[in-house]
């Protein structure tokens, strides 16, 4: 089958429609439910699409619910435990992938040794170093939880996207003049932009969506990630499908909208001149 | 720059090869001291009370009592039923999330009209919270208002809704589902990028050549992105092993331990028993595995990466 | 160098903050308090909060930080006990009645009983001794209810039942959810399904004269002729009548019992105020009504519900920790239990709290706690409960297991746990 016939292009278009379907159809699901009144949520039998558009929930999300401070606690929260994590990964990918260390592969192996326990029994001795640490009830605490626990997949992943891009490139760089980390640095990291995009959107993504940790370390409310945020919230709404999934979908968004722009942005625009070239 | 190297050479006085270890030390070095600072002493610490006889309702001390928390774990019953469900559990999601995500990859790598847009789309599951997530399908379940059994009832597929969470025979399938659900787009994101790092050339010589998208798929593709395909079947082992929240919502293992999966057995133990010496030899265990697991499975990773 | 200079600046100014953080204002003492989110449902302007204010100015060098956490087993008291081990926590908890004697023996809540002194007098004898732990009193009983029913009346007329006499014993009960599911589109009844329903079954149990454990709090006694009989009754109802709708199966959260009632999938629940508080918070178009659990040949039987306030063996506090329960739990502070819908558990309450003055609806609820008793107060009842109690249940209502077998079994490991 060639790739330019029209059956590969009708075949292509439904297996993806598929799998979109399986994806957002619970998101779909969730929006429509938003949409609803509260009464018609609760009707048998259940109706996909609401009767007529009710915004209230998503109003009374944005006014009265305390989402929004949530949501930028988040935000800063993953962010900064974001862009720590993706720095010293690709600094640690950067040995582990183009420098001989002896011992660096059971290294890389222990690296991973603290994603193998399950996290509930994790917490009270986490909470116990930053009770030491004095900084309980901190974001900075959650900041150095996320970085601890993200990093060893991200630099899994950077190491592995390095380990693919061919290393003549940085060669000839060096033979420039230019030192092997500052070739790796010029020539490497913008090949590798794709795989560090994916890299720190699985970040970003871990952080943003992390729940025991923020819940053992935080109690004041106006420090609440959005996961406790949305807890609470449910806690109070718990079948008030409407605003719930109102609240939800409020906070999926803008993941997507980052993810979109990085997407276009950043790939489109490094790889054009790189491995395509 | 240049300069400033044989600068440092000659303060330094060492070859080049010393220096590019000495390089190589500081690059590794920060992840080094995050990672075992923060996380030996969690580890140390659950790895002692797991020799201790640590009930929280019986205060005062905790004595060391060998392998005593490991044998009464292991003649457990539920302890080896939980066991048997991760495994289907693991087995299942890490199947099912790899056909999903690698497949849905190569598509969207292909030509095609708002690809951007469909590939944002695709992400969604993954960037919704855990917890709005397993609670949106608790409620797609339920077994009066739920779209689930509305949709296969009102097709025909079923006389009669089924309490998909509530039922010995299908709660298991039924945490599995949103599990898959949730995480395939890490599969996908992951491959993605390693499909779009493949130079171009390779496939403008292989059309040169009359070779079809299946051959490319087989020869080119496939082949190109073997180690993600590795390590992304690694993460996601590792990740579903210690999964949890979904289930927990979801069933919270029941009924009668019909979805009973090690980390539930493992919170249980903490939470409902409140033995934590129980619970921090389960967890051992669980450990153990997973790393054999990973040596085994790392070494390929390696095999393929160098 | 500049550089170097600016940085170790910014060091020696980090650390002046962190140290200003841990010093605080001569002579005054703070004091955490976790309470419910459901108290602070107004956040600011929640009762509880405005109470405390007044309490601060009163006794101005105590300084009290409410933090309103969510409530449930895994969100609050787990949080607690990981805290609390971890050497932290708050002074002062909100502490659900059935948590207090596990608190208890794990030594992390400390005793208040003499601190309390002739104050024990004024609240009602079952919190108290739903407190009491080893002979001493670890929580100040704060709010309290007791279980009853909660049925629509639109639906008893329906099934051509009287909704101004609604059922009054057992085996009236059993007929009228047979009635309802017969004559109408609802079911009869639902329960937790989640937990094999023996939250429920509780209250019939107790009403035929049966217990859980013999007196001495040590040995099952729950296989009793009269227990066999109890749960062969309710087995019967639930299964070959089918009177529980299949959707009430997953049911594990009070807000799942109030949103089946509310959207009729079924005609009755049980419920505590609770359900009614939630119930007030949703949109229906049916009339309900709320009644006393039923007689049984044993009389009546209810389950004691609520809340203390504890102080957390960690603080160094107690004595600002308990200045504030004791106003807390004063005459002059019932109106935070008017807001959220809440009954205290002093007696003098029904003289003084204004949502329960006048409200005939909710007063079977109250009457109710006359009778209402607390599921054995010992330590290991989490374990009771969900290792032996629960799982026999299942095996009854979805292995086909003899309710003579399961509870045979069911007291043979609460013997084997209880005496470990």
């Amino acid at each position: 089958m060639n790739e330019n016939s029209t059956l590969f292009n009708i075949l292509l278009y439904f297996v993806l429609g598929i799998f979109l379907i399986f994806a957002i159809f619970p998101f779909l699901w969730m929006v429509t439910t938003a949409l609803k009144s509260g009464g018609e949520v609760l009707t048998y039998p259940p109706k996909i699409f609401p009767s007529s558009f009710h915004w209230e929930s998503f109003q009374k999300i944005w006014t009265d619910g305390n989402l929004m401070i949530y949501f930028f606690n988040s935000l800063k929260v993953a962010s900064i435990a974001t862009v720590t994590t993706i720095i010293i990964a690709i600094l640690a990918a950067i040995g582990f992938s183009r420098y001989d260390l002896p011992g660096s592969e059971s290294l890389k192996v222990l690296f991973l040794v603290s994603q193998l326990f399950p996290l509930v029994l994790l917490v009270t001795p986490y909470y116990n170093i930053m009770r030491i640490l004095d900084i309980l009830d901190t974001h900075l605490a959650l900041i150095i939880a996320y970085i601890s626990f993200v990093l060893p997949f991200s630099v899994w992943m950077l190491t592995n996207y390095f380990n693919a891009i061919p290393r003549d490139m940085e060669e000839s760089a060096m033979i420039d003049g230019t030192t092997k980390f500052g070739a790796i640095i010029r020539v490497t990291l913008p090949l590798a932009t794709p795989g560090i995009v994916a890299t720190t959107i699985n970040a970003f993504i871990l952080a943003w969506n992390e729940f025991i940790f923020a819940q053992t370390f935080i109690d004041s409310p106006s420090l609440r990630t959005l996961p406790i945020g949305l807890r609470a919230f449910m806690g109070q709404y718990q079948t008030d499908w409407n605003l719930l999934m109102a609240g939800a979908v409020i906070s999926t968004i803008p993941v997507i909208a980052l993810f979109m722009f990085l997407q276009r942005h950043v790939i489109a625009g490094l790889t054009s001149g790189g491995v395509k070239g | 720059m240049a300069q400033k190297n044989s600068k440092e050479n000659a303060l330094l006085n060492v070859t080049p090869f010393m220096k590019n270890r000495i390089v190589a030390v500081l690059l590794l070095a920060p992840a080094c001291i995050i990672l075992f600072t923060v996380v030996a002493y969690p580890l140390l610490y659950n790895l002692i009370m797991s020799f201790q006889d640590i009930n929280l309702l019986r205060p005062g001390g905790t004595p060391f009592i060998g392998l005593e928390n490991y044998k009464v774990i292991l003649s457990d019953p539920i302890f080896w039923r939980a066991l048997s469900h991760t495994a289907v559990w693991v087995i299942s999601i890490v199947g099912f999330e790899m056909f999903l995500g690698v497949s849905s990859a190569i598509i969207l790598n292909q030509k095609l009209r708002f690809k951007g847009a469909f590939r944002g789309l695709m992400l969604i599951p993954w960037t919704i919270p855990g917890v709005v997530a397993a609670f949106t399908w608790r409620w797609m379940y339920d077994a009066r208002f739920g779209i689930l059994n509305h949709f296969l009832v009102e097709t025909g597929i079923l006389n009669e809704a089924v309490a998909w969470l509530g039922n010995y025979n299908t709660a298991l399938a039924a945490v599995i589902l949103p599990q898959i659900w949730k995480n395939f787009p890490f599969v996908m994101i992951l491959t993605l990028a390693a499909l779009q790092s493949i130079p171009v050339e390779l496939y403008e010589g292989a059309k040169v050549d009359g070779a079809t998208f299946w051959q490319q798929l087989r020869y080119i593709t496939l082949p190109s992105i073997k180690p993600t395909l590795y390590l992304a079947s690694l993460l996601t082992t590792i990740w579903s092993f210690n999964a949890f929240s979904m289930i927990w919502i979801l069933t919270e293992g029941g009924p009668a331990h019909a979805s009973e999966v090690l980390t539930t057995f493992v919170y249980k133990k903490s939470f409902q028993a409140f033995n934590f010496g129980q619970s921090t030899a389960t967890a051992v265990i669980m450990f153990a595995i997973l790393f054999v697991f990973v040596i085994l499975y790392g070494k390929k990773i390696f095999g393929g990466g160098e | 160098m500049k550089r170097i200079i600016a940085l170790t600046g910014l060091l020696v100014l980090l650390a002046g903050l962190f140290l200003a953080n841990g010093v605080q204002a001569q002579g005054e003492t703070e004091i955490d308090v976790w309470i419910y989110q459901s108290f602070y449902e107004n956040e600011e302007d929640s009762a509880i909060v405005k109470a405390t204010e007044k309490f601060m100015e009163e006794n101005p060098n105590i300084k009290v930080n409410l933090i309103p956490t969510v409530y449930g087993s895994g969100s609050y008291r787990d949080k607690f006990i990981r805290v609390s081990r971890g050497g932290g926590g708050p002074d002062v908890i909100m502490n659900d009645i059935i948590w207090v004697p596990q608190m208890a023996a794990m030594e992390i809540i400390q005793p208040v009983g003499d601190m309390m002194g002739d104050k024990k007098n004024e609240f009602f004898e079952t919190p108290l001794k739903a407190a009491t732990h080893e002979d001493k009193i670890y929580g100040v009983p704060y709010h309290t209810n007791a279980l009853g029913y909660f049925y629509n009346k639109d639906l008893f007329r329906k099934a051509g039942l009287d909704p101004e006499d609604p059922p009054d014993t057992w085996s009236e009960f059993r007929a009228a959810a047979n009635l309802i599911t017969k004559e109408t589109d609802s079911h009869g009844f639902g329960y937790m399904g989640h937990w094999g329903g023996s939250f429920e079954w509780f209250s019939p149990f107790w009403a035929f004269g049966a217990n859980v454990l013999e007196d001495n709090m040590k040995e099952a006694a729950l296989n009793s002729p009269q227990g066999k009989m109890a749960t062969e009754f309710w087995i019967n109802m639930v299964t070959q009548d089918g009177v529980v709708p299949k959707a009430s199966s997953t049911w594990k959260s009070w807000e799942e019992i109030a949103s089946g009632f509310a959207t009729e999938t079924v005609g009755m629940v049980f419920g505590f105020q609770n359900v009614y508080m939630k119930l007030e918070n949703k949109s229906f178009d049916f009339d309900y009504g709320i009644a006393k659990l039923p007689k049984g040949r044993a009389g009546r039987a209810s389950i004691l519900g609520g809340g203390h306030l504890c102080i957390n063996a960690n603080s160094e506090n107690t004595e600002a920790a308990y200045k504030w329960i004791d106003y807390m739990t004063s005459v002059e502070t019932l109106n935070v239990f008017d807001e959220s819908k809440r009954t205290s558990a002093r007696k003098d309450a029904i003289e003084h709290q204004e949502f329960l003055k006048n409200n005939k609806k909710i007063e079977p609820l109250f009457e109710s706690l006359e009778f209402a008793q607390p599921r054995p107060p010992i330590p290991k009842w989490t374990q009771v409960d969900y290792d032996t109690i629960q799982p026999e249940f299942m095996k009854i209502l979805h292995e086909g297991k003899s309710v003579n077998d399961a509870l045979n079994d069911a007291a043979k490991n609460i013997d084997e746990l209880l005496a470990e």
